[in-house]
């Protein structure tokens, strides 16, 4: 056990100090109102001048085009990105595919798109799930069709962040109708630049934009298939695994870590507010006990969710952003209602904002309730819950 | 996200040394505290046959400073054992007396007092609150408490009063606390008060495990409607949720008291956190427990309710829940920190 800080050398700060001019540099006003306004999840320009330095792949060695950083590094570079507010999930998403191409890809696939994957210069969106499939993966109906040496693709697939700035599409496709509903399916890398793509933008409550992407009779090659035929269930699960926080240890803040973030930045614009109001018996709200003894329940569950890891702290972190954003709400009145911009809205839009990005934490990545399954049956030994289908 | 450039490691992993500590104390409750036990102890909440047991693990020594002959135990170690005693809900109010010990120790360190929790198990017990009258945690089997007292802490000696029957079945008693010996400041008892909060902590996570282990074993035992009833989402996500909230409430415990141990001017409002999360969470997790086992969760005979009522019992005995939480809120600058930039 140990919490203290890490000590750093002179060469350790100084990358710290380079790192911070680095965001500082390229997240500017203009790249964060771009982010408020579009919601795209991206940003071209910081992405290369990352790729440029390694910094898509931190962890990565030199040979591949990562920086090869070690984990103190990586986690300054994190530390940085997060702190500047600069948009981040296609750069989150671009990383999971490429640990199923390193196991299944052919070296001529992952000589032509891993070093791109680190230099920025190519992306990858999820090519999961479909409407009607939600959480359940095996569900998938877009369907593959071999033809020689080809694959024919038709279908459609939701909710694929970022397909308006990528140039791949890791793409789960059923192959075999026949076959149990998880044993049919193949993965495959789609280029998105084949004919028969169309990406469509769907809007969201919290203003982030994600895609449909239609495919009709997309015709690629057998090389971009990865794994065997049928096997693709083992394909998706490696970066499944990661992106639903499984295997991450406690040192890393997993996919609950930006909603705990968020959630710090609304109590911390409602203290901000706050302090600016008269109370009721003098000083300002924040002496009011019964706004303090709310904003005391708040920071109880921050502190507990900060020592969260994995799974449960998915859970928590956004369990925790729906019930502050909306109790801050409650606490800062009307005013709080009033979005960006508008005459003298409270935090300038931020409790509304927070307010309609909240429920998604819950659903994107694999919902929370398919973590609680996963927890019901990894940790706490708890019988499978539903008959499953694809277990048969 | 802090302006400086400062990290911290998060470490949450047990030594082994910590590791066989909490495992040779959980056999040893184990075998000492069968619920039957707990039981007999109700309603006064006080095992005397146990506590003279207990001597001889030599709890107190263990948490005394080396400078007054203690092994200088921290409360990281302590904690880890006061939860294995809280999964037996053990009728002994260790978090009170090691937390009292300790704290006399800094004030008073050739106390006789000190001399008699070691040698013959003496209880002396805090008094929190204001006022002259006070429901004492330990009020009724306590030869002596430590209060605060405006700027002073005080030593107050006399006899136990009458126990009081209460939901937690603790050994709650009102105390006369005017009077005493000043025997240090109000810093003096706010050091004591975090230790204690942390204990209590410790404890309150060991019955809230035990209660969830339970609910989560009668989910896996019990079939209804042709199947396990753990197969049920309605049963298994309540139980999920109990789990996490005890998880993250034991590293959040953890945490605060590595802080005290080893960085006691950053631990800011820890201790309290702690203290409220793990309340909350073994009360969580006795409900859902209870829940889980249905009509024979709210029968006499379910131990679960052991469990239940003492979570809310114990964390309320050692602060007012709207008290502690506005001293939460006055940390929120420290805690929002880097997110305040």
């Amino acid at each position: 056990m140990n919490f203290g800080t890490i000590d750093l050398d002179d060469e350790t700060l100084a990358f710290w100090q380079d790192a911070r001019a680095f965001f500082d540099r390229h997240v500017t006003p203009a790249v964060l109102e771009d982010e408020r306004l579009h919601g795209g999840g991206f940003n071209e320009e910081l992405h290369l001048a990352m790729g440029a330095r390694g910094w898509v792949a931190t962890q990565w060695p030199a040979s591949e085009g990562g920086a090869g950083l070690d984990a103190l590094r990586a986690r300054i570079v994190t530390t940085e990105w997060a702190r500047s507010g600069a948009p981040y999930i296609l750069a989150s998403t671009t990383l999971l595919p490429p640990i199923a191409i390193r196991e299944f890809g052919s070296p001529e696939i992952q000589a032509e798109v891993l070093p791109r994957v680190a230099d920025g210069t190519a992306r990858i969106c999820l090519g999961y799930t479909e409407p009607d499939c939600g959480s359940d993966l095996a569900a998938v109906r877009t369907r593959a069709e071999r033809d020689g040496d080809e694959w024919v693709i038709n279908g459609q697939k939701m909710f694929t962040t970022g397909a308006q700035f990528s140039q791949y599409c890791f793409l789960l496709a059923r192959t075999d109708p026949a076959a149990p509903m998880h044993k049919g399916l193949t993965v495959f890398l789609l280029p998105l630049d084949t004919a028969g793509v169309e990406i469509r933008p769907i809007g969201t409550l919290g203003g982030e934009r994600t895609n449909f992407v239609y495919l009709q009779d997309v015709r690629i090659g057998d090389r971009w298939r990865l794994g065997e035929v049928n096997a693709g269930w083992a394909v998706v699960a490696a970066p499944l695994s990661q992106e639903h926080g499984i295997t991450a240890d406690g040192s890393d803040p997993t996919i609950g870590g930006p909603y705990l973030a968020e959630c710090e930045k609304l109590l911390a614009e409602f203290v901000r507010w706050a302090a600016a109001q008269p109370g009721p018996t003098g000083g300002s709200v924040l002496d009011d006990p019964a706004v303090a003894e709310r904003i005391g329940e708040a920071l109880v569950k921050v502190e507990v969710t900060r020592s969260a890891s994995g799974p449960p702290a998915r859970i928590l972190s956004s369990d925790l952003l729906l019930q502050t954003a909306s109790e801050l709400i409650d606490l800062v009145g009307p005013t709080a209602l009033l979005a960006h911009g508008a005459e003298r809205s409270a935090g300038n839009g931020a409790f509304e904002a927070g307010f309609r990005f909240a429920p998604g934490t819950g659903i994107y990545g694999g919902s929370t309730d398919v973590a609680r399954n996963v927890i019901a049956e990894r940790f706490l030994g708890l019988p499978r819950s539903t008959p499953r289908r694809n277990t048969q | 996200m802090s302006a400086a450039f400062s990290l911290r490691r998060q470490d949450y992993s047990l030594s082994e040394e910590q590791t066989a500590l909490r495992d040779s104390f959980r056999a040893y409750f184990e075998k000492t505290i069968p619920a039957s036990r707990v039981r007999a102890s109700e309603p006064g909440g006080f095992d005397a046959a146990l506590w003279d047991e207990l001597q001889e693990r030599a709890l107190v020594a263990m948490a005394l400073p080396e400078s007054v002959g203690g092994d200088g135990a921290g409360l990281v170690e302590l904690a880890l054992v006061v939860e294995e005693a809280g999964r037996r809900a053990a009728p002994v109010p260790l978090a009170e007396v090691l937390a009292a010990a300790r704290g006399l120790a800094r004030v008073d360190p050739s106390s006789p007092l000190l001399v008699a929790m070691r040698e013959r198990g003496a209880i002396v017990a805090p008094a929190p609150g204001s006022g002259d009258r006070r429901l004492a945690p330990a009020g009724a089997i306590a030869e002596a408490v430590l209060a605060p007292q405006g700027a002073s802490l005080m030593l107050v000696t006399g006899a136990p009063a009458p126990s009081q029957p209460n939901l937690a079945c603790a050994p709650l008693g009102w105390l006369e606390v005017a009077g005493g010996t000043r025997v240090g400041a109000a810093d003096d008892w706010a050091v004591l008060e975090r230790e204690w909060h942390i204990l209590t902590a410790a404890a309150l996570i060991g019955l809230g495990q035990a209660a969830l282990d339970l609910g989560v074993q009668y989910a896996k035992d019990r079939t209804a409607f042709g199947t396990q009833i753990g197969a049920f989402q309605a049963i298994a996500h309540p139980l999920v949720d109990a789990a996490n909230s005890v998880g993250a409430a034991r590293r959040l415990l953890w945490r605060a008291a590595w802080f005290c141990d080893h960085e006691p001017e950053s631990a800011g409002a820890l201790a309290l956190c702690a203290l409220l999360a793990a309340g909350d969470a073994a009360e969580q997790a006795g409900a859902t427990a209870i829940h889980t086992q249905g009509g024979f969760g709210f029968t006499l005979e379910s131990d679960v309710q052991l469990y239940y009522r003492r979570a809310k019992g114990w964390a309320l005995i050692a602060g007012d829940r709207r008290t502690l939480l506005r001293r939460v809120a006055q940390w929120a600058p420290h805690a929002l920190k880097d997110a305040l930039g």
